[in-house]
């Protein structure tokens, strides 16, 4: 359900060379130690260059020499105590601006926030996390970026920074207890504020309907000779929606599910004639599913194995589709199908999307089948398979008991049992999907299909969520103080702020680039929002036209440059598997808490060196 | 001094505040609406409450959307903007929920510009349906479609566009889709999207417990609803030409004024409101719900008279009615032929002058039977005839008119001119909304022989679904009779869409005689318009059985089959069969699964559907 387009690797297999199975990749290590040294390299030349400039080649390069080696002496000798005395002076004055404000701003909108809200929605609960999610990030990242980029510059040009210069603190303190202090305070507030979203997030979903009308109804016969009686009933509408419920004899029941949630019913008390149901709080739209993905395959029409389905015509490719019918299947291989973790039962969700090439019948899905098969075999032991009707934007649960219909390569079905014959020795089992009605096409990506493990507690999720928020905030600070060792405050913050824009949207000035986005450079831009011009007209083939061309192409190199050196916010934002009721697994959370470190640490660094060459603080 | 240059200056400043407040006051003054003193208010709430802007009175204002106006601080427009670019890339990626709750967003932002509602609404209604495969979903998003309008109505409470769109979403949306049985279905029972159509203080509505709603098991039909928008979208109008007009208010003249369509096609907009009771009927003939039709038909001729007599603005800016083209042409022969009286033979005169002018090609072409012209002949007649036309003003400049009584000729001769370019007018009017068809089809559909026929279709297709071969076949050869009648009296209606249901029945036919294996009748009463119909699908035409089986088995051949709808006689088709074939018949119902009981509703609106597949 939640789209994730990036492969769904474990944080060993991103890290490291090879990891994901193909060769050429060499990890996300390989590339850092790739571009640090290239980058250091073509750092120091340029400051090299700026250096021969002022001082002459010889002194410059010493110039150079000297600031790097007592960068390192800097470095080595940190002092956690000075840098928390720092961090703390940060926190004093961050408090002293009234930063607090942002909560309250918060707090606010939350409270207004049911306005804004879609009462009508399929799904609230995803509407809902998702604009929490949503809103704190936006005012972490303002909070941070106005926290960050004021502090220096306005103690630089108040000559306040000279009290702390004149005590033995080294520069490196100065930059990491900034960081630090803002950061302690952003997170403080963080926390106040996901503690208010989660409460919003529960207050705002909780909802109770009482029954409206029920009856009693012959159930069907579950021992030999009992024929339990069971209550079918409506209930009130709330919130924009009502229930049908069920209670089976021994009094305990459950409604339909409607938007994603269901209640549980309870048969309080009163006698067969005139019982009372109690409706409890909404269920199940709170979750964390903790999905064991595998890696896709699929099958063209002739049973030939292909890395991509068919596309059907849609703008976005991140689904392929199969062809009914025929050969084309879709596969999924899981590891780490053990005994212990599936002792009773295999359960497998799936979210397929379906293309119809005719109308077909209108009152019925599309019937598709799915089945087992051991990875070993080559397909010749599978599982027998279980046709179902396909279900769109919404989760379908195929349960595999343990013990099952088996058929080997001579096509008789007999009685097998999962990890006896279908798991490989190494806990791969294979899942394969195929559609049954001719021309009628099943799309669907690797995330699309997984087994389903026991849940992880929401709340914890949401907590993940948070952090992937927090991450992106302390990126933010990082960059803030490091652009305001050497920019003055109004310019430092422009600057972070036109790198968060930048990247959050590296891939729009990618596509601009590129020339898949009409519209032209900045200055193209500007002139076509001046005059009126739509996207796609044509400038007259003039030599200014060529000229602005020419300097936009350049500009947007730069851009686009400088958006690829940036972190992608974007990779940060783990809101969709929030919302959508999946748990953040370890391995993005871990890659992503790694990306962020190394960029905050890479900051600091930069930072320092600007306020070290500073004629300020020399 | 100086303090003496502060306080003037200080002075100067609370002067320039007082004297701008002044005409701040007079934009910007609310309207009072109490009972002790109306007072209009300032120039922006006049306009406001001209245009009928929600917003126009405190009480109405919508805190969401005037507070996400307040918060993006003037940058309204950059902000829906990227909420557009935004909603575009959840489009793409299916994401919907988002997609909903930004549309939601983009509408609050520019409450009045109507464009986005339209717009994101189709998007909603159109687009987003399709992409489900459940038609349940497709379903939903339909009507959430339709309530983004009505939400839209909040802002915009009469806004005839809006209006139009929600007669024609609920109309043509849920009543023509591929799904229009499961929609139909569907909006019958949905009560909560009835209760989102009915009018409340904030929005527009219409009367959903109406019985000008309710259509089958006294339940809300689309069609009807949909009639029901489209009135209210024409009384809006006609409401905003009235005060848009001053003048109109005196001479009621003009009223109905072109700009307040704001772009819609008066015609079309006032021939929507009389179409949805025609489809009302048709969809009912499909579902076969015949005991409504025939006041279902009635109804519908009703509007569609109405919407003949009904004054229609036009672009060339003089108002025309549809139903005054027969009167016009009236009128038009009368004065032609007062001119004439002045001089007896002159037009006769000038048209065997014209005629001989004309070119070689052309007069062979008209001296041929019809017969023996060919495609170029028929050209050249075509072209003759526009040369031949003898305008009134040529009568009166000819030299042979008296002189006397020229003045007074040319003035009739200018108003006969007047009359024709005014029959013309209406006469490319009528075209557009093919307005005569329909008038015939309403008139058509409410004989009782029509209902019959109808019906004996509907029942044929079932007793052949049933493989009651016989009886099929003796209702399908009763309804074509009858139809074949209908279409010699109307041929008008052969051509049409509707007659391609009797068509496919024909194939149903055709199937059923090859099942039977009979020959198909010579003298198939609806042989012209079902040959008509294969030539265009590029089907064979029909087969001609040899002429002894034909005076056997045609059903026309049985001159007791009366077109009043009596039971045909018996022994007509039974008798032509040989006695191999009745046994076959029997066979096959034997062998075939017993025939189902009556169908409740549902079970007839599948079938139906079924049909309409084939």
């Amino acid at each position: 359900m939640v789209v994730d387009e990036l492969e769904l690797l474990s944080f060993l297999e991103w890290l490291l060379p090879g990891g994901d199975g193909s060769e050429m990749k060499i990890g996300a290590l390989g590339v850092f130690l790739l571009i640090v040294p290239a980058l250091s390299a073509t750092v120091a030349f340029v400051c090299y260059l700026f250096s021969v400039a002022r001082h002459g080649p010889s002194e410059g390069f010493y110039t150079v020499a000297r600031t790097v080696a007592a960068g390192v002496t800097d470095i080595s000798n940190i002092s956690p105590r000075r840098v928390w005395a720092m961090a703390r002076l940060a926190i004093n004055e961050a408090v002293r601006r009234r930063v607090l404000i942002v909560v309250a701003i918060f707090m606010l909108v939350l409270l207004f926030a049911g306005w804004f809200l879609d009462s009508g929605s399929e799904h609230p609960a995803r509407l809902y996390i998702s604009f929490v999610l949503t809103m704190t990030t936006y005012l972490a990242l303002a909070l941070g970026l106005l926290l960050s980029t004021f502090s220096l510059p306005s103690d630089i040009k108040n000559k306040t920074i000279h009290t702390i210069l004149t005590k033995p603190v080294r520069q490196v303190e100065i930059v990491l207890g900034r960081i630090l202090g803002f950061v302690a305070v952003g997170t403080a507030m963080l926390v106040v504020m996901g503690l208010g979203s989660y409460l919003f997030v529960r207050r705002g979903l909780s909802h109770t309907h009482t029954v409206e009308s029920f009856e009693r109804v012959e159930g069907t016969t579950v021992g030999q000779d009992e024929s339990p009686v069971v209550w079918r009933g409506t209930c009130t509408s709330a919130d924009g929606h009502a229930h049908t419920f069920t209670v089976n004899q021994d009094g305990a029941g459950q409604t339909d599910v409607q938007r994603g949630h269901w209640h549980p019913v309870e048969k309080l008390s009163g006698k067969d004639g005139n019982p009372v149901f109690a409706i409890g709080p909404p269920q199940g739209w709170l979750q964390a599913r903790v999905p064991i993905y595998g890696g896709l395959m699929f099958l063209d029409r002739n049973g030939q194995s292909t890395q991509k389905g068919i596309n059907v015509g849609k703008e976005w490719d991140y689904r392929g589709y199969i062809e009914g019918g025929s050969q084309a299947a879709a596969i999924w291989t899981f590891s780490g199908i053990t005994e212990q973790a599936f002792p009773e039962q295999l359960s497998l969700e799936l979210n397929l999307r379906v293309f119809r090439s005719f109308k077909g019948e209108i009152e019925r899905g599309v019937l598709g089948s799915i089945y087992l098969s051991n990875p070993d075999s080559g397909a010749a032991m599978r599982s027998v398979p279980v046709s179902f009707e396909a279900k769109e934007f919404s989760i379908d649960e195929i349960v595999f008991g343990r013990s099952l219909d088996v058929i080997e390569r001579d096509g008789i079905p007999r009685e097998g049992d999962i990890f006896k014959d279908l798991v490989s020795k190494d806990g791969e089992l294979s899942v394969i999907v195929q559609c049954s009605e001719r021309a009628q096409y099943f799309g669907m990506a690797q995330g699309d299909v997984y087994v389903r493990s026991a849940d992880a507690p929401f709340f914890m999720n949401f907590v993940k969520g948070y952090i992937g928020i927090w991450l992106q905030m302390v990126m933010v600070t990082a960059f803030g103080v490091m652009f305001s060792t050497f920019l003055n405050a109004a310019v430092a913050m422009l600057t972070t702020f036109s790198c968060v824009i930048l990247g959050f949207r590296s891939e729009f000035v990618s596509d601009i680039r590129t020339g898949d986005l009409e519209g032209g450079g900045p200055i193209e831009a500007t002139i076509r929002l001046l005059t009126q011009m739509n996207l796609s007209g044509e400038f007259s083939d003039q030599l200014v036209t060529k000229v602005v061309q020419f300097v936009d192409q350049g500009l947007l190199l730069l851009m686009s440059f400088t958006a690829n050196i940036l972190p992608n916010y974007n990779a940060f934002d783990t809101t969709d598997y929030v919302a959508y009721g999946f748990d953040i697994y370890g391995g993005l959370l871990s890659r992503n808490l790694t990306i962020g470190l190394v960029y905050t640490l890479a900051a600091a660094l930069v930072g320092y060196f600007f306020l070290k060459t500073r004629e300020v603080a020399a | 001094m100086n303090q003496n240059a502060t306080v003037t200056r200080k002075a100067v400043y609370i002067g320039t505040i007082a004297v701008l407040l002044i005409p701040l006051f007079w934009l910007g003054q609310p309207p009072v609406t109490e009972e002790q003193g109306q007072r209009p208010g300032g120039l922006l709430a006049q306009v406001r409450k001209r245009e009928e802007l929600a917003q126009a009175s405190l009480g109405d204002i919508d805190p969401a959307s005037e507070s996400m106006r307040l918060v993006t601080l003037g940058m309204r427009g950059v902000a829906a903007n990227i909420l557009w670019s935004k909603a575009n890339d959840y489009k793409i990626r299916e994401d919907w929920d988002n997609l909903a709750a930004t549309l939601n967003q983009i509408a609050k932002l520019q409450p009045n510009f109507i464009s986005i509602w339209e717009f994101q609404a189709h998007n909603l209604s159109y687009n987003i349906s399709a992409e489900f495969d459940d038609y349940r979903h497709r379903y939903r998003w339909v009507t959430r479609g339709i309530r983004y309008l009505l939400e839209g109505t909040e802002y915009n409470r009469t806004h005839p566009r809006l209006l139009w769109s929600i007669g024609w979403f609920t109309g043509q949306k849920v009543g023509l889709a591929d799904e229009k049985l499961q929609y139909r279905r569907l909006f019958r029972v949905d009560d909560e999207f009835h209760a989102d159509m009915r009018p409340n203080r904030r929005r527009a509505g219409i009367d959903m417990d109406s019985f000008e709603v309710l259509g089958p098991d006294r339940l809300p039909d689309n069609w009807l609803a949909s009639r029901l928008w489209f009135k209210l979208g024409q009384q809006v109008i006609l409401n905003r030409g009235l005060r848009n007009d001053i003048q109109s208010i005196t001479t009621f003249q003009g009223k109905d004024n072109i700009t307040s369509y704001y772009g819609k096609s008066p015609l079309i907009y006032h021939s929507n409101v009389a179409m949805a009771p025609i489809n009302y009927a048709t969809a009912l003939e499909e579902e076969a719900y015949f005991d409504l039709l025939l006041s279902a038909w009635q109804l519908a001729s009703d509007e569609w008279d109405a919407f003949g007599n009904r004054q229609i603005p036009t672009t060339w800016g003089v108002n025309l009615r549809l139903n005054e083209l027969e009167d016009l042409h009236k009128q038009n022969q009368e004065i032609v032929s007062d001119l004439e009286q002045y001089k007896p033979g002159l037009r006769e005169e000038i048209l065997k002058a014209k005629r001989s002018k004309l070119p070689e090609e052309m007069q062979s072409a008209l001296s041929k039977p019809d017969k023996e012209r060919t495609m170029m002949d028929w050209g050249n007649v075509e072209m003759s005839k526009k040369l031949l036309i003898v305008l009134p003003q040529e009568m009166v400049a000819h030299s042979g008119f008296p002189k006397a009584h020229r003045v007074k000729a040319r003035a009739i001769a200018q108003q006969a001119s007047d009359l024709e370019l005014q029959a013309d007018r209406i006469e490319r009017y009528r075209s557009i909304v093919n307005y005569e068809y329909w008038r015939t089809r309403c008139v058509v559909e409410q004989l009782a022989t029509t209902l019959r026929a109808r019906r004996l279709v509907h029942e044929g297709e079932d007793l052949l679904d049933a493989t009651k071969l016989e009886d099929a076949r003796t209702a399908f050869e009763e309804a074509f009779v009858i139809w074949g009648d209908i279409y010699k009296q109307y041929p008008n209606l052969m051509g049409d869409v509707t007659s391609e249901d009797i068509y496919h029945s024909t194939l149903s036919y055709e199937r059923l005689l090859n099942q039977l294996d009979l020959p198909f009748p010579t003298d198939f009463p609806l042989m012209e318009m079902a040959n008509a119909f294969r030539r265009a699908e590029g089907l064979k035409e029909l087969e001609v059985a040899d002429e002894a089986d034909a005076e056997q088995s045609a059903p026309g051949a049985d001159a007791s089959v009366p077109v009043d709808g009596a039971s045909p006689a018996e022994g007509a088709g039974a008798d032509a069969t040989t006695k191999g074939v009745e046994k076959r018949a029997e066979d096959v119902q034997e062998t075939s699964s017993p025939p189902t009981e009556k169908q409740p509703a549902d079970g007839q609106e599948k079938q139906a559907g079924e049909r309409q597949g084939r």
